[in-house]
């Protein structure tokens, strides 16, 4: 890891704005300050890194990485007047002072509270911006496709979605790395989300780094007044894997529904927490996430709502349910409560447990083997958090077929393939 | 199938229970296929233990006996090799299982059952589908979703009907399926019973009441009584037992008269 010196004449030769290089290195300085997380920490409480060597990984080439792939895919049905959608390097472009991704980062590069996400902050060196203009209502997809170095290298990268004002718009991120074997490499990512007002986004993430990568991740999104956001985030890859993500209810009327999956086998171990925080009134949560455990997979969820005092009429929802595949595998769901408003509706739950006998005994007596009736009970158990807008839709609209979003609907199919290759 | 091909299921001194405990105490019946038999008994009396001993759940455990499909001992194979000879259950309580749809469920159980799996025409077995659930006045979106997921009790009963008919069993027992059935659908069920009816379709129709047997004629009612056939007659008996109510049969005077 770099030292103080070594690091500021590294951004001196990098192109990027003025105010970018400095919050890195207010973000450094805090870095070289701060301790790495142990598990004393409530949130650190199930994953102990203190015996990562973080020194041992080497510096990937600073900003000439793979970087970050991107594609549009779809028609771009916009009015003439109104732009289409821009995905542009985060590193190296020529963005202003009263630019709004300042605004966004700035945020973000001010109140960490660990050495992880300051370690991102400072040092990230492949980075994408996605901007929806305001008013897009285009059919256009952003996939975004994140490579991890191979072979013992760590890898930064960090996103920040803008979906302004009445837009409309799908983001979908796949982290991925290679097979090489030699030596076990580092992903410490960042997602910044902002909805804008009335804007509506769908943002998916398919994690699936190689099986012996370290994945962490630490994902902030905000949705403004009358803004909708659909999040679903899966994990299939990484040795271990430790992620927050943070969403956080900021204006009057604002939504969130949130998904997740996440299915350790062999030897991993994946900590996932998850933060609703809802900050003003008439705000509404729905959050619904699955995982599996198999061989001596380890899954640990932390779920936690937050409700601030002004958000009167706050209506939050949690539930987490967790599927045993074998002895040996373990998971843990721990869902918290923290609210400071009377006039609100929280409600969480959590399950964990195995597969149903009488479900597999109703499938055999239909004539299907018992391995293949466990696995169609995996992949059904994993569809509900996937296929939920495909379901709703189609119970909705009267049973008209094709409604569901392609993006997602690709997504759900990608899922149930690493799904079904694990069981 | 020509006839000589037709068989039949014989249970055969059949003892079962649970945790040691014997529940079927020596069970004999038989039913020939093109015949539809009628099993009637009290709460209790073990009934539903005798359907999930046929095709195999395993929480019951078996002390003796056995069940013949022609000259295989069911009793010997796993629960779905049972369903692929041609057994088929239409549970009491169907459970629901979410995240796997209608479509795709059906879909891998007629598969299963083919002999020939790669043969089946994947486009003639949604028109079979979709005209199976016209005929059962099932919503042709139910397809689409998780099976049993929901459903109201009459819907789950008519969704065993339609696996009935899109399997076509050479031997069905159907455990209550008319409990708690409305006339309405009650009729629909029988009108799914009565079109596999005929020299390759076998069935047990396990009832509490007369109601569903004036829709589908049993060829003959039996009587479960404590874990054991206790009386098997011609229709007159359901009308008996449903003038008597199963009191009627703790006296074994009575039982001794119908046995003769
Ligand atoms: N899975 C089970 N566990 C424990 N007891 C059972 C189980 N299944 C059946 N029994 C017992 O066996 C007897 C017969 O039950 P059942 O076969 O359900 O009767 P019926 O269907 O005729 O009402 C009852 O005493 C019931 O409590
Ligand atoms: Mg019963």
């Amino acid at each position: 890891m770099a030292e103080n010196t070594d690091f500021a004449r590294l951004l001196e030769a990098v192109e990027e704005p003025k105010w970018l290089t400095s919050l890195r290195l207010t973000a450094y300085e805090q870095f070289m300050k701060m301790e790495w997380p142990t598990p004393k920490e409530e949130e650190w409480r199930r994953t102990d890194i203190t015996g990562i060597d973080f020194a041992s990984f080497k510096q990937p080439d600073f900003m000439r990485g793979k970087g970050i792939e991107s594609r549009l895919r779809g028609k771009n049905q916009h009015e003439d007047d109104v732009p289409g959608i821009s995905v542009r390097s985060l590193c190296r472009g020529s963005y202003g002072e009263g630019d709004s991704l300042r605004r966004i980062l700035y945020g973000q590069m001010n109140s960490f509270d660990n050495r992880l996400i300051a370690w991102n902050c400072a040092m990230f060196d492949r980075g994408a911006y996605v901007v929806v203009p305001e008013g897009y209502q285009g059919e256009e997809v952003v996939y975004l496709t994140v490579f991890a170095e191979e072979g013992g290298y760590y890898t930064l990268p960090r996103i920040v979605v803008e979906a302004r004002r009445n837009s409309r718009a799908t983001v979908v991120v796949s982290f991925v790395d290679g097979s090489k074997s030699e030596g076990q490499s580092l992903v410490n990512g960042g997602i910044d989300v902002s909805v804008g007002e009335d804007a509506r986004l769908k943002l998916y993430v398919i994690q699936n780094v190689s099986a012996n990568t370290l994945f962490f991740g630490n994902g902030s999104m905000e949705v403004a007044r009358g803004g909708h956001l659909e999040s679903f985030e899966s994990h299939f890859g990484g040795s271990l894997v430790k992620t927050r993500l943070t969403c956080s209810l900021d204006g009057e009327g604002s939504e969130a529904y949130l998904r997740g999956a996440y299915f350790p086998t062999g030897k991993q171990h994946m900590d996932i927490r998850t933060v609703q925080k809802h900050r003003s009134g008439h705000t509404n949560s729905r959050l619904f996430y699955k995982g599996a455990v198999k061989d001596s997979g380890r899954a640990v969820y932390q779920g936690l709502i937050e409700v601030f005092e002004g958000a009167e009429k706050t209506d939050a929802y949690l539930t987490d349910k967790n599927l045993i595949l074998n002895d040996g595998a373990r998971a843990d769901s721990i869902p918290t409560l923290k609210i400071r408003n009377n006039d609100v509706r929280c409600r969480h739950g959590s399950t964990t447990g195995k597969i149903n006998e009488d479900e597999l005994y109703y499938l055999e007596t239909r004539g299907i083997e018992r391995r293949e009736a466990e696995r169609m009970l995996v992949a059904g158990f994993f569809n509900e958090v996937t296929e939920v807008t495909e379901v709703t839709e189609v119970t909705e609209e009267a049973g008209t077929k094709g409604s569901a979003d392609v993006a997602g609907k690709g997504v759900a199919a990608e899922v149930a393939s690493l799904v079904e290759s694990r069981i | 199938m020509n006839k000589n091909d037709s068989t039949y299921l014989r249970i055969e001194g059949l003892k079962a229970g649970i945790d040691g405990r014997e529940i079927l105490r020596g069970v004999n019946l038989e039913i020939s296929q093109g015949e539809v038999h009628a099993l009637m008994g009290p709460n209790g009396s073990g009934k539903s233990t005798l359907a999930n001993v046929l095709m195999g759940h395993p929480a019951y455990e078996l002390y003796e006996g056995r069940v013949m499909l022609g000259d295989i001992n069911v009793l010997e194979l796993p629960v779905h090799e049972r369903a692929r000879i041609g057994l088929f259950l239409a549970f009491q309580y169907p459970v629901s299982i979410t995240g796997v749809t209608v479509g795709k469920f059906l879909k891998r159980a007629v598969e299963a059952r083919a002999e020939n799996p790669e043969d089946m025409d994947v486009s003639s077995f949604f028109e079979k589908l979709e005209e199976t659930m016209e005929f059962l006045e099932i919503d042709p979106r139910f397809v689409g979703r998780y099976l049993n997921n929901g459903f109201s009790g009459g819907e789950k009963k008519r969704m065993e009907i339609a696996q009935m008919l899109l399997l076509e069993p050479k031997f069905a027992i159907l455990d209550e399926t008319d409990s708690g059935l409305d006339i309405d659908a009650l009729k629909v069920v029988s009108r799914g019973i009565n079109r596999l009816r005929g020299p390759d379709f076998g069935s047990l129709i396990i009832t509490h009441y007369q109601r569903i047997l004036n829709y589908v004629k049993p060829d003959r009612v039996h009587v479960m009584y404590d874990g054991r056939i206790v009386a098997s007659g011609r229709e007159e008996l359901v009308t008996k037992l449903e003038e008597r109510g199963y009191e009627w049969l703790k006296d074994e005077r009575v039982l001794e008269n119908i046995r003769k």
